[in-house]
């Protein structure tokens, strides 16, 4: 049972991979489209640059966004992209008909880009914090939660996209939504500003929402800042959520799917 | 000048028709903007509870500033990428052959021929943040309006040379209709007042790229802050950057050979 998946990643991973590198350079201009959180960096430590704002210095100012950067960076993920434009050119009709569930080979794709961009997103960060003393804020201890977080995150973010994906198989207006999850990703992940800075009653209701637990989350973990345990089990249940919500898309989808083109 | 008008027209009437097929696009469009005005709200509320200024500005200047980049954010994503950004697709297709053969300026063709109405959600919320933001500062006066609508437009045609020359590129390149995304990542800096920024990033977002001159310049034409210095370089750079994009329009031109047979 597991072999043939096994060999079919392989196969996909090295077809993908292949690919990638051919348009390397569209997976570095996304680097580029997330420099956001650094940005936000400089306006940030530049604030607080003659007195602590919020309890921060810059030092924290550039720990703080650069991990947000490094996590917001793991959450990148084209699913709906892809799956739109399979569906609309009648290229999705041949996923189908592989004896394997489309997801991994949406998944296989989201880590040969991932593959090809994280050594340069970890350099960029770890230069950053070097040079801005930033890393003194890191607990080494947390480490291991740290990478165990973005992996989480990165799950999260890769099966909500999964899940919008496969509600273009309804309308193809479902693309527009993928932006505005990012935005949220952005603003309510905490990437744009350190997220307590907002009131106690604004945090509280954003808590509910799977997005500050996608980057903030991470972030404070590493700085020794949260506990790990909410945190993971918030990570968990969204992720749970999600894949529920796109297997459930999936079964009533495919029966709807008409293919065009082929 | 008439004949180009008439081109427009027919240009744009074409767009609109067509705009208007897609009706729930207006809501999408709508929801969009009130979305992204939404978290830059946020942002600058954040900020300005933290600290007294923004680089010096006040909330309610940054807020003009923030009105600025959000219409020229729709100007880039809603106009100019139907246009200029379509440039790879129409070369890589063949159908720049079309547009090459008819008698009216082939850079102009491609860089006016849709204009998207479904954008205008977008517009109106910019607008209507710039002309709340000027009332609560008081600075809402005719001259003070007619600066900052001059001074928008060096900013657009800035932005549109910067688009043009990037896509030109595609007469060698082919394969860049991700290359707008340069420009965003660089664009997002104009969210802020370039005195938001340390020293070496103001001379950099001045001097190299010219940042300064898309929100800062019409801001504080807005708010009647203006650096007189800043407010002769802006029509310059603007002139500059369009003779420039033409001429290497020209010169692309005259390096291509068409896709199509």
């Amino acid at each position: 049972m597991i072999a043939p998946v096994l060999r079919y990643c392989r196969a996909c991973f090295r077809a993908s991979f292949a690919i990638m590198l051919e348009y390397r350079a569209t997976v570095f201009l996304w680097i580029l489209a997330g420099l956001t959180p650094l940005i936000m960096m400089f306006v940030w430590r530049h604030l607080a640059a003659d007195a602590p704002l919020g309890g921060r210095d810059p030092k924290a100012f550039s720990f703080y966004f650069l991990t947000a950067f490094l996590a917001t960076q793991c959450c990148i993920a084209w699913v709906v992209w892809n799956v739109d434009y399979q569906v609309r050119n009648g290229t999705y009709a041949i996923q189908l008909l592989r004896p394997f569930d489309p997801w991994f080979a949406e998944l296989i794709e989201n880590v040969s880009a991932y593959v090809l961009r994280m050594p340069l997103n970890v350099l960029i960060t770890a230069a950053g914090l070097l040079l801005s003393g930033g890393w003194e804020l890191i607990v080494p201890g947390r480490l291991p939660a740290f990478l165990l977080a973005l992996l989480l995150s990165w799950q999260l973010m890769f099966n909500t996209n999964y899940a919008l994906a496969l509600l273009c198989l309804w309308s193809e207006r479902a693309k527009s939504a993928d932006s505005w999850i990012y935005i949220m990703l952005y603003t309510l992940g905490g990437a744009l500003f350190p997220l307590d800075f907002l009131s106690p009653g604004a945090r509280a209701v954003i808590a509910w929402t799977p997005f500050p637990w996608m980057v903030n989350f991470p972030v404070e973990l590493l700085a020794g800042g949260v506990p790990p345990f909410p945190g993971f089990a918030m990570q968990a249940a969204w992720l749970a959520v999600m894949v529920a919500f796109h297997r459930i898309l999936w079964a009533r989808g495919r029966k709807r799917f008409g293919a065009v083109g082929g | 000048m008439r004949r180009m008008l008439q081109l427009v027209r027919a240009f744009w009437a074409n767009s609109l028709a067509l705009d208007l097929e897609y009706r729930i696009d207006f809501l999408i469009s709508a929801v969009t903007a009130l979305f992204s005005f939404g978290t830059g709200l946020l942002v600058l509320q954040v900020m300005f509870r933290y600290s007294q200024s923004l680089g010096g500005w006040t909330f309610h200047q940054a807020l003009a500033l923030y009105g600025i980049y959000l219409l020229l954010e729709e100007f880039a994503s809603g106009f100019l990428a139907f246009n200029i950004g379509s440039l790879p697709e129409l070369i890589r297709r063949g159908d720049l052959d079309f547009i090459l053969l008819k008698p009216v300026n082939s850079q102009l063709q491609v860089s006016i021929r849709h204009f998207r109405i479904v954008g205008l959600p977008a517009y109106l919320l910019a607008l209507g943040i710039l002309g709340y933001a000027m009332a609560a500062m008081g600075s809402l006066t005719v001259a003070n309006v007619l600066l900052l609508i001059a001074f928008l437009a060096c900013a657009m045609v800035i932005i549109y040379a910067i688009w043009a020359l990037l896509h030109t590129l595609a007469f060698w390149l082919v394969r860049i209709e991700n290359i707008a995304q340069i420009f965003y990542a660089v664009f997002e800096v104009a969210r802020f007042p370039i005195g938001a920024f340390p020293g070496p990033m103001r001379i950099i977002f001045t001097v190299v790229i010219p940042i300064t001159f898309m929100t800062t310049v019409p801001a504080s034409a807005a708010a009647g802050i203006l650096d007189w210095r800043l407010g002769i370089a802006a029509p310059a750079i603007a002139l500059a950057g369009l003779w420039l994009s033409h001429r290497f329009w020209q010169f692309a031109l005259r390096h291509y050979t068409s896709a199509s047979s």
